[in-house]
């Protein structure tokens, strides 16, 4: 499924304008605050570039966006200080501040999170041609945009297609190519994936990558999928309180990992390992891989002993296009100063593999052949099981109008056992969740929950033993307070669990115990994730089925989720749980089993480290495993099981070399 | 037996009392139930939705079928009743070129039948006329409902008027099932709306669907939260059926919230999106698409243009003139 993905989709048209697009931010607070969002920065993008801006959440990198695509100050109010220029080559810079907005979407445009809200037209075709329309060009005109928008994006089978029949990563690709169809040189896109499975993230990604090459358009994209991201990008670009405080290469970009640490921004797996056995990812292993690592950058990862800013280039750095207009991977700077022998030790010291292909030809230049390497713990982690199963399906088969999502799927989940459930999207994963809660009847088989057999529609009855945590927990929230949310279970005379918790006890839980009087639409996304989950807490189930938890927490956020959810396994250490997730950490971290799914049957149960190792099994299912994992079966010849950590990994990296 | 219930029902204050009360409130209510007995929420949602088939009504302009219930319509206010009713049938030919399934058949009669009974039901109550035949005289108990009772000339009435939905429903069910929801769009904006309008449509049918499906999300979780939807299994169980309706009414503002705003974030974002697309910033707009007509166009074309004509005529002559024009 994913090796289909790799080969980006090419487009005839290559001739994209050129130009730089320049963010000079002094200040911007929103609205009448004085908390500035962004300040001091200077970003500067070339078109060809593909630039990745990382951050924490509320460190101003969507801002950031904003501001690049001239929505800020025009669109979106607030106190400004600064300019936003796009300068065609030849050309005199414009400030896109003072376009209007549809005049500055064709210098550059804007692809938003979530994909619903931008898709306003019915069809796919209509929907990329309707700037183009609006724009009143000519009628030939208008078929040829929308013609090349779709085949630059991938798109162009779905024309025809309604955009609700669409995946996310289609529909996302569809906002990519109407924000195309107005022709800029340069494209914003604001977390694009983080509302997408892992085939839909590869798709957009794989879009992002397409454009941008051969001198093409310039993109920026917002985005904490690093691990995903980070070998497509020229540059990335940390951003934290609303300064840049790193703008590097994706080699040396993480190496050290200490101020991504620190941001609380988690670092790709491999950048991590690189770090941890820098011997054995020595760039020299891998000498073709040294094209992006021989063009060091000027800035430096640590801060300047006396506190200013590095992320400005320095006086005399200029960036350069090859005569020949192909694009370098990453622009050479000059740095006053430095030599071309110290700027190359410094790069050699710091080069991170940006691939599994790579960190394995590394490691196998470093002397580690098809070694086995061993594992501190091999086995599946401790749980504590019962003797009953909390969740059974038997020969279930689900069916919407004529189309089969479950085909005769049995799954036994006992009590006390954490499942994770992976698969692609629509390979029935959140049926098979609906079907255990009442909200979906099988067309054949049974369903049951802690021995009671599942009857569809009596939602009320499964919830008296299972809680249902939504993937948009927005969803979930009816009242207008923290504390009310809580409390919703004993003011509708919802019967409870035996020794549940009080509401107060249940904000402890989950950190929320200072904000009982917000207004749940005032809490960030992920403790509205974990408001959501309280709630169900509050009624004391014996079984839980998360869908997607993760999806759209940016890294301290999902950590924080995890820790709620350790914290609860540790506290009601006979709960069930069924996890609907893409999130390989969630799965590294917590599940006992994994059961993948595709096109609606079972076809892994294995404990992660075993279901990591089948590699090709989860791949072709839509399932990716983590880095790591994925690294380690590269090594090995189809080892058994697999590490799930890079600490796990590193350590027997190491014990191997060691052996070696 | 039958003469002692006749007599407790029909010659009593207290027995004319309750069938009064169950003329006006009980049976109107058997359109409804047979309604959702039949078609039900997602079932509306399913039978109101476009379905792709090789037809020469699919094939047809989209222009020339949003113009024919509105043609249709227009015709059905002039004529009279009896032509009403020829007009139905006429209506009914196209239903015969796309053969639904049986199972649609049943959904869309229950669809154009349900009101059309209760027109009919309503004007027996309200339509009045001097010297009326009343079927049952309300007693004095019922004289706060502002009705003398069930007329005939109130039923036949609203028949004729129920001829008047019946053939303008069937006419834009014809619409519905047989045009996708960007054609009709495409075709309203080129036919009548101005573009704000368009957007407005094209918008409502693309996240009409949605809202439905949000709507079950937030029920579902609102159930998941420990709130109970479930109907009650014998509604004649008062206490059960009046903690139901209690339960529904409460929940209205509950699961009124989570759509409210996820729909007006989207509204922001959507906004922004349309005005970087240069949404109004013509006062005409190319279009990407383009119909050429074919044969079957032409002959719809020629065959309303009959139709026109014939209803011009039935009118000016006063042979098909509605009664008071």
């Amino acid at each position: 499924m994913f090796a289909e993905l790799r080969q980006p989709p090419t487009g005839r048209r290559t001739g994209w304008r050129g130009g730089l697009l320049r963010a000079v931010v002094d200040e911007f607070c929103y609205g009448d605050s004085e908390t500035p969002v962004l300040a001091g920065v200077d970003l500067s993008v070339r078109t060809g570039e593909l630039v990745v801006v990382a951050g924490p959440s509320g460190s101003g990198k969507s801002t950031l966006a904003l501001a690049l695509a001239g929505l800020i100050p025009g669109r979106i109010g607030g106190r400004f200080r600064g300019a936003v220029t796009f300068q065609p080559d030849g050309g005199s810079a414009v400030d896109l501040g003072d376009l209007p907005l549809h005049v500055a979407a064709q210098h550059v445009g804007i692809v938003f999170q979530n994909p619903e809200y931008q898709l306003i037209q019915y069809q796919v075709d209509a929907e990329v041609a309707f700037g183009p329309e609006n724009l009143a060009l000519d009628h030939a005109e208008v078929v040829d945009r929308v013609a090349r928008s779709l085949e630059l994006t991938g798109v162009g089978g779905l024309a025809s297609a309604a955009i609700s029949s669409l995946s996310g990563g289609q529909k996302q690709r569809v906002a990519i190519a109407a924000a195309l169809a107005m022709q800029p040189p340069m494209l914003v896109l604001d977390e694009p994936t983080s509302d997408l499975d892992p085939v839909g993230t590869e798709e957009v990604l794989a879009v992002l990558s397409a454009l941008r090459m051969g001198g093409g358009c310039g993109v920026v994209v917002v985005e904490h999928k690093l691990d995903e991201v980070a070998r497509h990008a020229d540059r990335i670009v940390l951003v934290v309180g609303g300064r840049v405080v790193l703008d590097e290469p994706p080699r040396v970009a993480f190496l050290p990992s200490a101020p991504w640490r620190e941001a609380g921004v988690r670092p790709p797996e491999l950048a991590l390992l690189a770090e941890v056995l820098p011997r054995a990812f020595r760039p020299e292993a891998a000498p073709i891989e040294l094209r992006n690592a021989a063009a060091p950058r000027a800035r430096l990862a640590e801060p300047p002993p006396d506190g200013t800013r590095l992320d400005t280039p320095p006086d005399g750095a200029r960036l350069d296009t090859p005569p020949d207009g192909a694009r370098l991977d990453t622009p050479p700077v000059e740095i006053p100063g430095a030599s071309p022998e110290l700027a190359a030790q410094e790069v050699g010291a710091r080069s991170a593999p940006l691939t599994v292909e790579e960190a394995a030809a590394r490691l196998r230049s470093a002397g580690l052949l098809a070694t086995r390497l061993p594992l501190a713990s091999p086995g599946a982690p401790d749980a504590a099981r019962g003797d009953h199963a909390a969740f059974e399906v038997a020969d279930v088969e689900v069916a919407f109008k004529d189309k089969l999502v479950l085909r005769g799927v049995d799954l036994r989940v006992e009590e006390g056992e954490w499942v994770a459930l992976v698969g692609a999207n629509g390979s029935g994963k959140t049926t098979l969740g609906s079907v255990l809660m009442g909200f979906v009847e099988p067309r054949r088989g049974s369903a049951a929950c802690f021995g009671r057999p599942v009857e569809f529609g009596r939602i009320p009855r499964q919830a008296e033993h299972v809680g249902y945590l939504f993937q948009n927990v927005d969803d979930m929230l009816f009242t207008e307070t923290v504390a009310a949310e809580l409390d919703f279970t004993r003011k509708n005379r919802v019967a409870a669990g035996p020794g549940a918790p009080t509401p107060g006890e249940v904000a402890e839980l989950i950190g929320l115990s200072g904000r009982l009087g917000a207004h749940p639409y005032e809490l960030s996304g992920g403790e509205r994730q974990r408001l959501a989950l309280g709630a169900l807490l509050t009624r004391a189930p014996r079984g839980l089925i998360l869908d997607e938890p993760t999806t759209g927490l940016d890294e301290a956020h999902a950590m924080a989720l995890f820790e709620l959810l350790s914290r609860v396994r540790e506290s009601l250490g006979a709960l069930s749980c069924l996890l609907i997730t893409h999130d390989m950490r969630l799965v590294a971290r917590f599940a006992d089993r994994v059961v993948a799914l595709r096109d609606g049957r079972v076809v892994l149960d294995a404990p992660p480290r075993e279901a990591f190792a089948a590699l090709e099994l989860l791949e072709s299912s839509g399932v990716r495993p983590p880095a790591v994992s994925r690294l380690h079966a590269s090594i090995e010849d189809r080892p058994p099981a697999v590490a799930l950590g890079v600490d796990e990994l590193a350590a027997a990296i190491a014990d191997a070399l060691g052996r070696v | 037996m039958w003469d002692t219930l006749h007599h407790a029902l029909f010659d009593t204050l207290a027995g004319q009392t309750v069938v009064a009360y169950a003329i006006t409130f009980l049976v109107p209510l058997i359109g409804p139930a047979v309604f959702l007995r039949f078609v039900g929420l997602k079932g509306l949602r399913n039978v109101l939705s476009y379905e792709a088939a090789d037809t020469p009504i699919h094939r047809l302009d989209p222009r020339i079928k949003l113009l024919y219930p509105v043609v249709i319509g227009v015709a059905s206010v002039f004529l009279s009743w009896g032509w009403v009713y020829v007009l139905f049938g006429l209506t009914l030919i196209p239903w015969v070129l796309l053969r639904p399934s049986l199972v649609r058949v049943r959904v869309l009669t229950t669809i154009v039948l349900s009101p059309a009974l209760l027109s009919i039901w309503s004007q027996g109550l309200y339509y009045t006329t001097p010297n009326d035949h009343l079927l049952f005289a309300f007693p004095v108990t019922m004289a706060w409902v502002g009705t003398a009772g069930l007329s005939t000339a109130g039923l036949i009435y609203g028949a004729h008027e129920a001829g008047r939905l019946l053939v303008t429903a069937s006419a834009g069910l014809v619409l519905v099932m047989t045009t996708g929801p960007s054609d009709v769009v495409w075709a309203t904006t080129k036919l009548f709306a101005p573009q704000r309008l368009g957007l407005a449509l094209s918008v409502g049918v693309r996240f009409l669907p949605q809202v439905f499906e949000r709507l079950a999300t937030v029920m579902h979780a609102a159930e998941v939260r420990g709130y109970d939807f479930t109907r009650p299994s014998r509604w004649w169980r008062m206490r059960e059926t009046v903690g139901y309706g209690r339960r529904m009414v409460r929940a209205l503002p509950l699961l009124t919230v989570p759509i409210l705003v996820g729909s007006l974030r989207g509204c922001a974002q959507m906004a922004l999106v349309a005005d970087s697309r240069a949404f109004g910033v013509n006062r005409r707009r190319t279009t990407y698409r383009e119909v050429r007509w074919n044969r079957g166009d032409r002959v719809a074309v020629g065959l309303a243009m009959l139709f026109v004509v014939g209803v011009l005529a039935l009118v000016t002559t006063g042979i098909g003139v509605r009664h008071g024009l």
